[in-house]
């Protein structure tokens, strides 16, 4: 009598390396699949010239990077500065499109050689990468829908109320010392569209945002108060990186004094947001 | 731009990245289905290491979210072997659907009943013959349904590829509606395509379905 759950001892030995070859044959297609993907970053730390440089940025935070919807490319504010910067270190760029909640981690893994988004510089940020100069002069604003109905004017007033914002952002945690409970989303339009419905009391997120893409987008709500905190972004780079940080630095110093970040800053914003 | 429009102008960009999440989509279930068939029979092999391996991968695999172990095999092997975004997504939807396919197999294969064994063990055939041209036919027809439940997850679970970088249809999705400000819409299409998606299986489904009713 057999028992019908006696198989891989009853497959004939080439039965049973024909399928361990099947296995093994599928592995290697897939290997052979992703070689071509964007995993460009490069290993060593001071990456000769001609090799491209590769930017981590979300592509969904307009003005800053975002898809043009005309174009189908990404640009903003942060990644026309990032290509300026490239173009006076004589290497390409390649930008590498990551949602902000991989970001760091991503820098980390090396899978691009810094991050181009909005990055704030903050203490505890400075003790894991090493930042670029400024190169964003900002500040978090408080947002409301159209019909406030917690009448929220200013910081004091978010004590104890649910404040929307990005994950892994550092809005939440100027929320959390207000004294708010943060619920988190991915991108800053779902934390609106929930605003709007009062889903949540208030949002945080950046001047510059609000000053460019707000107007322009049918959101119905509005900021209140004066910025609370002034915050600066800055290229974050890894921190055994920080020769390439330095060429950077030269660049961006370069397209300072030349009056072409100036230029990038009035075409985004109107005004020069870069000191 | 009216949301019409916007919804047209899009279509293109939307369709680029729905090309992406299919060609993911491809590869996971043509892997899963491997694995998993290979597992099961593992499962059923009678060897106790090789039971005791296949139900701890079960175990594992099914037993954690697939974005956690998205993250483990993008960043966490980082170190050892780095994975690019495409192949991280494709080996995270293999192991963990594959856990599940596994156990579809393992369940159809038991289902059949022993007297079939017994039949082709009177006429001389060997044990491997039976399982390969007996017991695998008939399980595989039985087991469709619940396989078929697993490889349109695969194709849903695909949009998981965002948070690795990768750019398809959900990331794609994401971009444009945080540059036009139009949410739903925008997901509502998104939707659409995923569901025109699920829809070419649904109808695989069916058609194997029809071609294996002989056996009624």
């Amino acid at each position: 009598m057999v028992k019908p759950n006696l198989i891989i001892g009853k497959l004939t030995r080439s039965q049973f390396i024909r399928l361990l070859m099947l296995a093994s044959g599928s592995a290697v297609v897939l290997a052979a699949c992703g070689s071509n993907s964007s995993d460009t970053s490069s290993d060593s730390p001071t990456a000769s010239t001609g090799q491209p440089l590769t930017v981590g940025t979300e592509g969904t935070y307009p003005p800053f990077s975002f898809r043009d919807l005309q174009s189908n490319e990404l640009t903003g504010y942060d990644i026309d500065i990032a290509t300026e910067v490239a173009k006076r270190l004589g290497r390409p760029i390649e930008l590498v499109p990551t949602q902000w909640k991989s970001m760091l981690a991503s820098l980390d893994a090396r899978r691009f050689d810094f991050v181009a988004n909005q990055v704030s510089v903050t203490p505890e940020r400075e003790q894991q990468y090493a930042f670029s100069q400024p190169y964003t002069v900002s500040g978090a604003v408080i947002l409301v829908s159209q019909d406030n109905p917690k009448n929220i004017q200013s910081a004091n007033d978010l004590k104890g109320k649910v404040v929307g914002t990005t994950q892994g952002s550092n809005f939440a945690e100027a929320a959390q010392e207000a004294g708010a409970e943060v619920k988190y989303y991915q991108g800053i339009a779902q934390v609106l569209t929930d605003l709007q419905q009062n889903r949540v009391d208030a949002a945080l997120n950046d001047r510059l945002y609000v000053l460019s893409e707000l107007k322009e987008a049918n959101y119905r709500v509005k900021s209140v108060g004066e910025p609370f905190t002034r915050e600066t972004t800055a290229f974050a780079f890894r921190k055994d990186n920080t020769e390439l940080r330095d060429q950077v630095n030269q660049a961006l110093d370069e397209i300072k004094q030349d009056g072409t970040l100036a230029n990038i800053s009035n075409k985004w914003f109107g005004e020069d947001v870069s000191r | 731009m009216s949301v019409v429009d916007l919804l047209i102008d899009s279509l293109p960009l939307l369709l680029k990245g729905a090309l992406m999440t299919v060609w993911i989509s491809v590869l996971g279930v043509v892997f899963a289905l491997l694995l998993g068939l290979l597992v099961a029979i593992l499962a059923l092999s009678k060897v106790r290491v090789l039971e005791w391996l296949s139900s701890l991968y079960v175990s594992f695999f099914r037993g954690t979210p697939l974005l956690v172990q998205l993250f483990i095999i993008y960043f966490g092997f980082a170190n050892v072997i780095r994975f690019t975004p495409f192949q991280s997504i494709v080996i995270g939807l293999t192991l963990h659907f594959g856990a599940y396919i596994s156990e579809s197999f393992r369940g159809a294969i038991l289902s059949i009943s022993k007297g079939q064994w017994e039949a082709s063990a009177s006429l001389g055939l060997k044990q491997s013959d039976t399982f390969v041209h007996v017991i695998l036919p008939q399980a595989w027809r039985r087991a469709i349904p619940s396989i078929w439940n697993s490889l349109i997850d695969v194709v849903k679970a695909s949009s998981l590829a965002s948070v690795v970088t990768v750019e398809e249809l959900t990331s794609i999705a994401d971009q444009i509606s945080s540059a036009s400000a139009v949410v739903l819409p925008i997901l509502l299409e998104a939707a659409l395509i995923y569901w025109a998606l699920t829809t070419l299986l649904d109808i695989v489904q069916r058609y194997l379905e029809r071609r294996y009713r002989y056996a009624d």
